[in-house]
């Protein structure tokens, strides 16, 4: 019964399609650009920070089960609240804005022919459909499409490692001090704080208590299998090659040649970040409708942004319709067996 | 607002709960009642078996008077017994009583040593067994002043259903279809599952046809919430002439225009019994012999009936082969021209070479290439389906050898295309019934439009709506990519996409069916004899 209610698991696995998807192409060439071949290690230390952040969102927003602007009562919120919603709604359209522009840049590269506008589109339009099918729909999407994300990651990771990988770049540990960790772990930070956008679904999860643990787990894996590609990409293209390119994960799947079939691999590790993006576009759109109706007073936040759009106009307008109620009472049960009740024998 | 939202959930989940706990109640009710003795009051002993068998239409109870002015009573279930046979061996013997029968005792003596001689008589004590009796196809006489009841044989003269489902073809496993008689269909299921807890709702729909329909499930197993959705679905069914199941799927989807059927359809009797027995609920309808299945999840559509009656790793097996048959079926098609248009550098040298010396002679896109020998499949396969066996046979292999070679040699396909068109097709065909095929063909095209404008990001992009769309479909409330998402692991191991040796099955908990297994750590029953692992 879609009543938009999600799971402590599937927030957890959507966080790290969060925190993972922009991150894994994008962040080894700054990172390293900053730290050098320590650049793991500051995806380490920027992991435990991020852990931290992912508990506090816990405790601020899953444990009240309250999303950000929501009234603690069953009052209007005050209008502290709704500037905070709306500044949450406008932090998940800037992040969905860059998202979109990650995509398309991205693929320009892969298919230059192909206008711009088709990738930023199809991405927009994407993420809008996944987050209109509503907000239980969209967080088992991301779980469906999950083990083919961690699947073509982790082989991706695994057939590159595999001969190609010289330990020695990855070594002295802390060449040049602490100092180039610690101005590389912002970065780190802010991926892993994107965890921040699932503070929407708060009041919407069915045991968030068990989140307490899930979420920081989640932030966890995320910075491993980060830390694991950034290791990767310097311990096969070398830390000056990585810090150079600008999508150091592509260049690390060329270099992998898995079968006679497939020559190169690298559109198949996009295919998969691909659909992640997808589902991160819908989480952010679909966060930024309810952020935006909700406290507004338009409607309880529902199910994502067509239920968000069919509420407009809010319900002040005088030609404003109410919506049949979803919910029906039952009748059950009939007449038990002991009782002498009518016979369970209907007609219509 | 939100506030006064969560107390609604809140109250709306612990009326879901009470009504789950109140079945419970009554199948605990119910399985108490069983074990009582039979009253010496007719009524009182007629009354309670009509409560326990939850008040059955097809429970037909014949009152009569004897010669010595006892009243007897004969109860059967209406298809399991044959008319005449009831008529010759027990009214028929009941209607000769002699007077000196008069006291409930003397009719008693009478009926197990004079009256009924001729049939296999035996005394009952308890409504257990006799509910248990009536599904085998027993009739039950019960005499006015005798706390027992006599129950009589009958079911030896019984047969099996007429013919096996074209639809749903088996190599192992039983033969038997339904047919378009309903109480036929009803008494073939509660001959499998012979138990009092086996509820059996009637319904009439359509406004003119007034077809006459069953809504049956087990009461404890099924959850109630489902029971009452779908009554409720039924009773909204405005149609005027209502002739099959199908009819009464689209009032019971909740998305009718989804392509992805979202109720799994069976002619089997064994099918019915065994989603009965795992707590679904089974809509039949009186002209047609095709049965509806609620809630069902996609890995129903990829399941075949003798996935139970073969060997879990052969079973398993299968199932992985389909679910990558419908992959390839799907996106296989729409990646090789993406692939082809967009992404060369994926393929070896050698294989792009072959592919691009194929496509040389061709004069149109790849993508109307696709599309010629897709629809022109689709074409023979219809026009295959209308047509006597044995036409349809030759049209076949015309349109596959002579057709296909044809097309080749004059340059207006390439080979690697048709080999393509042809292991997608077969790909589709793989899958158990025909209707589950049609939504992946229609969403090969879409796919094949997408992969050959953007690539693999049109094919990215179409697959991941698909997927959005499949997480959010369900069925009477249930999601349909359950066990999957919601993540329950065991239970897709253990019944969805694999299936593992029936000892290791969990015992289904009430209203835990597959969609909502959790929780469960009681080891199943040892297997059903005849029945492999």
């Amino acid at each position: 019964m879609n009543r938009g209610i999600v799971e402590p698991v599937q927030v957890a696995v959507n966080a790290i399609v969060v925190v993972t998807t922009a991150a894994l192409l994008y962040e080894p060439g700054p990172l390293v650009a900053r730290a050098g071949h320590d650049a793991w290690l500051a995806v380490l230390v920027g992991t435990a920070l991020s852990v931290a952040f992912a508990w506090g969102v816990w405790a601020a927003y899953f444990r009240p089960e309250r999303a950000p602007g929501e009234p603690a009562g069953a009052g209007r919120p005050s209008w502290t609240g709704r500037l905070l919603a709306l500044a949450f709604a406008a932090y998940a359209i800037y992040m969905g804005v860059l998202l979109v522009a990650q995509v398309a840049m991205t693929f320009t590269t892969v298919l230059p022919e192909m206008p711009i506008a088709a990738f930023a589109a199809g991405t927009a339009l994407t993420g809008w459909m996944l987050s209109a099918y509503g907000r239980e729909a969209l967080y088992r999407t991301g779980q469906l499409l999950f083990p083919l994300m961690v699947l073509a990651s982790v082989a991706n990771l695994a057939v590159s490692l595999a001969g190609n990988v010289d330990s020695r770049e990855l070594l002295p540990l802390l060449e040049a001090g602490p100092e180039r960790i610690l101005r590389a772990v912002p970065l780190v930070f802010a991926f892993g704080s994107e965890v921040l956008v699932l503070a929407a679904a708060a009041g919407a999860v069915r045991a968030p208590w068990r989140l307490a643990l899930f979420l920081p787990v989640a932030v966890t894996l995320s910075g491993l299998l980060m830390a694991a590609y950034t290791a990767a990409a310097v311990g096969v293209l070398g830390s000056h090659e990585v810090a150079r390119s600008t999508f150091p994960v592509l260049a690390l799947a060329r270099q992998v040649r898995v079968s006679l079939f497939l020559l190169r691999v690298e559109i198949l590790t996009l295919f998969a970040w691909l659909t992640g993006t997808f589902v991160k576009e819908g989480l952010l759109l679909s966060a930024a409708a309810e952020s935006i109706t909700g406290p507004w007073d338009w409607e309880p936040a529902g199910n994502g942004p067509s239920r968000a759009w069919r509420r407009w106009p809010p319900p002040c307008w005088p030609w404003r319709v109410s919506p049949t109620p979803s919910s029906c009472s039952t009748t059950w049960p009939g007449p038990s067996p002991l009782s002498p009740g009518r016979p369970r024998r209907f007609s219509w | 607002m939100e506030g006064s939202n969560r107390l609604h959930r809140l109250s709306r989940e612990i009326g879901e709960r009470a009504a789950r706990l109140s079945a419970l109640l009554d199948a605990w009710a119910a399985d108490r009642a069983a074990e009582r003795a039979i009253p010496p009051q007719l009524a009182h002993a007629v009354h309670a078996l009509r409560a326990l068998l939850g008040f059955a239409s097809d429970l037909q109870v014949r009152h009569l008077r004897l010669a010595g002015e006892i009243q007897v009573a004969v109860v059967v279930i209406d298809g399991l017994v044959d008319d005449q046979l009831i008529h010759h061996v027990v009214l028929a013997p009941l209607a000769r009583a002699p007077q000196s029968a008069c006291t409930p005792e003397a009719v008693q003596r009478w009926l197990l040593h004079r009256g009924l001689e001729g049939a296999q008589l035996r005394p009952a004590g308890n409504f257990r067994e006799l509910a248990r009796e009536l599904h085998r196809g027993s009739a039950v006489v019960l005499v006015d002043g005798v706390p027992l009841a006599l129950v009589i044989d009958l079911s030896g003269f019984e047969h099996r259903l007429p013919e096996e489902p074209a639809s749903e073809v088996v190599t192992r496993g039983p033969r038997e279809g339904f047919t378009e008689v309903l109480r036929t269909n009803v008494a073939a299921v509660r001959r499998r599952l012979a138990d009092h807890r086996l509820r059996v709702e009637s319904f009439t729909v359509g406004r003119l046809s007034h077809s006459r329909g069953a809504l049956l499930y087990v009461l404890g197993q099924a959850d109630p919430l489902v029971v009452e959705r779908l009554r409720r679905r039924l009773a909204a069914v405005t149609l005027d002439a209502v002739v099959d199941t199908a009819q009464l799927v689209s009032y019971l989807s909740g998305r009718p225009w989804s392509p992805f059927l979202q109720y799994r359809s069976t002619e089997r009797p064994d099918v019915c019994a065994a989603a009965l027995a795992q707590g679904q609920v089974v809509v039949m309808l009186d002209g047609t012999p095709f049965a509806v299945i609620a809630p069902s999840t996609f890995w129903d559509l990829l399941h075949s009936p003798e996935d139970y009656y073969l060997r879990w790793p052969f079973s398993s097996a299968m199932r992985v082969l389909r679910l990558a048959s419908v992959l390839f079926s799907v996106g296989g098609l729409a990646l090789y021209v993406a692939v082809v248009n967009y992404h060369h550098e994926l393929v070896p040298t050698n294989l792009l070479v072959t592919i691009v010396n194929s496509r040389a002679p061709v004069p149109y896109p790849t993508l109307m290439e696709a599309l010629i020998l897709n629809l022109g499949f689709d074409l023979l396969r219809e026009a295959g389906a209308r047509m006597p066996q044995g036409i349809g046979g030759a049209l076949t292999v015309v349109g596959a050898l002579v057709v296909g070679d044809a097309m080749v040699r004059g340059g207006l396909a390439s080979a690697p295309m048709i080999v393509l068109v042809a292991v997608s097709a077969v790909a589709t065909l793989a899958l158990p019934t025909f209707a589950v095929t049609v939504p992946f063909r229609l969403l090969s095209y879409l796919l094949l439009v997408l992969g050959s404008t953007f690539g693999l990001f049109g094919v990215a992009v179409g697959a991941t709506v698909i997927a959005g769309h499949l997480a959010s479909l369900e069925s009477a409330g249930k999601p349909f990519l359950a066990p999957m998402t919601p993540w329950r692991g065991r239970a897709l191991l253990e019944d969805a996409l694999s299936r593992l040796p029936w000892t290791k099955h969990r015992v289904p908990g009430p209203f835990l069916s597959r969609q909502d297994a959790r929780g469960q750590g009681e080891r199943g029953p040892t297997p059903p004899r005849g029945v492999e692992g």
